[in-house]
């Protein structure tokens, strides 16, 4: 059986070794791609700033920091699996491969020439991705991601584990299950998900915003944009809206069974009771350029201003 | 002529020649005997099968002209010289197992695919002719999985008042109406959610078990806001908030499904 698989596993090289033609390895060789796996990296290498990083963990954590230098360097270590790597000038691959089914703890710690776009993700580690401003896909099952100073698109995930982020710009699309959302000082569309964790937004100028949950609260801290469309959505959380006092908007305010309280004036329609269900509040401030909707099933709907100098 | 018995690990490995014709006439002698045999890998290809045929089936969709700018951008990416490469280990272990596990992902991804644009067709064929006429007149949801179509408008009015008497009780009767022209929607939303639920108890016992026990206590949390929505539409059946609710929760369990569906496997 033995001598079967050996024979299979030669005759693999031998087929790899007659189909790639020669031309392809030497462009292989000459771009420095080299295919490596052992159990320990450090290696440090020119790497483009408009190249890609794609690491994967399957039990540990993912570092990913950015630096000036037109360099990269790669530090993996795996306890019992093995590490995987795939580098070349314009690309980083590194992930973890089981050994007999086990793998250990593992750990990446990438350095990487600003601009650069990242893709990190870990199954049970942490996922942290700072400096990069490029595009940013950050994902762990059970641990915590965390991202700062990213651009264009963003995409971070997480299961069970809380996701924060600050400094992000472009289009940013944030999902969790039971994880807390917190992102800080965003500048773009954002779209916030999650089923029981909190969203918190502060600091956000964004022209689209949508958040939901269902049982958690959410909290949102920034500019209403003139023209622009604000969602936010629970199902038994609160939602909490902390805006500028000069916003121009249209608000549309529901709750089934929470109740709702404003800073902001409102005016009762002819017929209109306060008691009735589902509570529904529609409110115009200044021009009534933008859009924006409030809705919590059995969730309060809390509704305040911001002076403008505390910006 | 001898046929020789695999066990399924041996077939997850030909599934590929399987689906391919690509197997030996011995090879192929031998999965059709364990598929005679298996109930988890005849479920397994039948999924399969049916995937390939639902993909088939959709409309044949053109990508917009310029996305090829950016995909171009990715491909091109300049090269430059790297300096002290380290040396090569090239190992073929393992690459059979990491191909069948993308040979899987891509199944997987391909049913989601599928799932998505299925829905997405079903709803746009079902909402699409009579949109304003379907809001008014087809307040009453109320299977699990159904979902009404709601217009355009970001502010939409809210028409009902509360019923004096009478109104249903959860799980009453009028719960289970199912409007005809949702109909094809209902059925393809409780077709989904329950084919994504099959893939996750199927892939259950791979994933960790404190994930797989959070996303079924967060199943339960939208359960519960499902039938939060479907109690207070019972109460208030034209109620476009609460139609809105009970859409909104709807969405995110398939969602939900979906993302345990692609899961890793545990450590």
């Amino acid at each position: 059986m033995t001598g079967m698989r050996l024979s299979v596993i030669l005759g693999a090289i031998v087929a790899i070794g007659v189909l790639e033609p020669p031309s392809a390895l030497a462009q292989r060789e000459r771009d420095g791609e080299r295919e490596q796996a052992q159990s320990r990296i450090d290696t440090t290498f020119t790497f483009s700033r408009t190249g890609v990083v794609d690491l994967t963990q399957i039990s540990g954590d993912v570092i990913v920091t950015a630096w000036e230098r037109g360099e990269a360097r790669v530090r993996a270590y795996t306890e019992r699996g093995r590490v995987r790597s795939n580098l070349s000038s314009s690309r980083i691959s590194v992930n973890v491969e089981r050994v007999r089914g086990r793998v250990g703890d593992s750990r990446f710690e990438v350095s990487v020439p600003v601009g650069v776009r990242v893709i990190a993700r870990s199954t049970s580690g942490d996922v942290s991705v700072r400096g990069t401003r490029g595009q940013v896909d950050a994902r762990s099952t059970s641990g915590d991601v965390e991202v700062t100073d990213a651009t264009e698109r963003v995409l971070l995930e997480s299961v069970s584990g809380d996701v924060r982020a600050s400094q992000l710009t472009g289009e940013v699309r944030i999902e969790s299950v039971s994880g807390t959302i917190e992102a800080r000082d965003v500048t773009g569309d954002v779209r916030a998900e999650t089923t029981s964790g909190d969203v918190s937004l502060t600091r956000a100028t964004s022209k689209s915003v949508y958040v939901a949950t269902v049982s958690g609260e959410v909290e949102y801290e920034g500019n209403i944009d003139a023209g622009g469309r604000y969602e936010f959505r629970a199902h038994s959380g609160d939602v909490r809206l902390e805006i500028p006092e000069n916003s121009s908007a249209q608000f549309s305010v529901q709750t089934y069974s929470g109740s709702l309280d404003t800073e902001f004036p409102l005016t009762l329609q002819p017929g209109q009771r306060t008691s009735q269900r589902p509570r529904r509040f529609e409110f115009t401030l200044g021009g009534g350029s933008a859009r924006v909707t409030a809705e919590s099933f059995s969730g309060d709907i809390v509704l305040t201003r911001r002076a403008r100098s505390s910006r | 002529m001898m046929t020789h018995t695999i066990n399924c690990g041996t077939f997850d490995d030909r599934l590929s020649g399987y689906l391919e014709g690509e197997l030996s006439p011995g090879e192929q002698r031998a999965a059709e005997a364990h598929l005679a045999s298996c109930l988890r890998c005849t479920a397994l290809v039948r999924d399969l099968d049916a995937i390939r045929a639902d993909a088939g089936a959709l409309p044949e969709l053109s990508p917009s002209s310029d996305l090829w700018d950016g995909i171009a951008r990715r491909i091109e990416a300049p090269v430059v010289p790297l300096a002290a490469p380290a040396a090569p280990i090239f190992v073929v272990a393992g690459e059979r197992r990491r191909r069948m596990d993308r040979v899987w992902l891509g199944a997987i991804a391909a049913a989601l695919v599928a799932v998505t644009a299925g829905v997405t067709y079903m709803l746009t064929i079902a909402t699409s002719p009579r949109r304003e006429e379907i809001a008014v007149s087809s307040p009453a949801v109320v299977s699990d999985t159904a979902r009404l179509a709601i217009p355009d408008s970001p502010f939409p009015t809210d028409t009902a008042a509360p019923h004096d008497s009478g109104a249903p009780t959860p799980g009453s009767a009028a719960q289970n109406v199912v409007n005809a022209p949702n109909a094809p929607t209902t059925a393809t939303y409780s077709r989904e959610i329950d084919r994504l639920r099959t893939i996750f108890t199927r892939n259950r016992n791979q994933l960790d078990p404190r994930t797989a026990a959070i996303i079924e206590a967060n199943l339960k949390v939208i359960d519960d806001a499902i039938a939060q929505s479907r109690a207070a539409l019972a109460q208030d059946p034209a109620s476009r908030f609460l139609n809105d609710q009970l859409n909104n929760a709807l969405d995110k369990k398939l969602e939900l499904l979906k993302t345990a569906a692609l899961l890793p496997q545990r450590t």
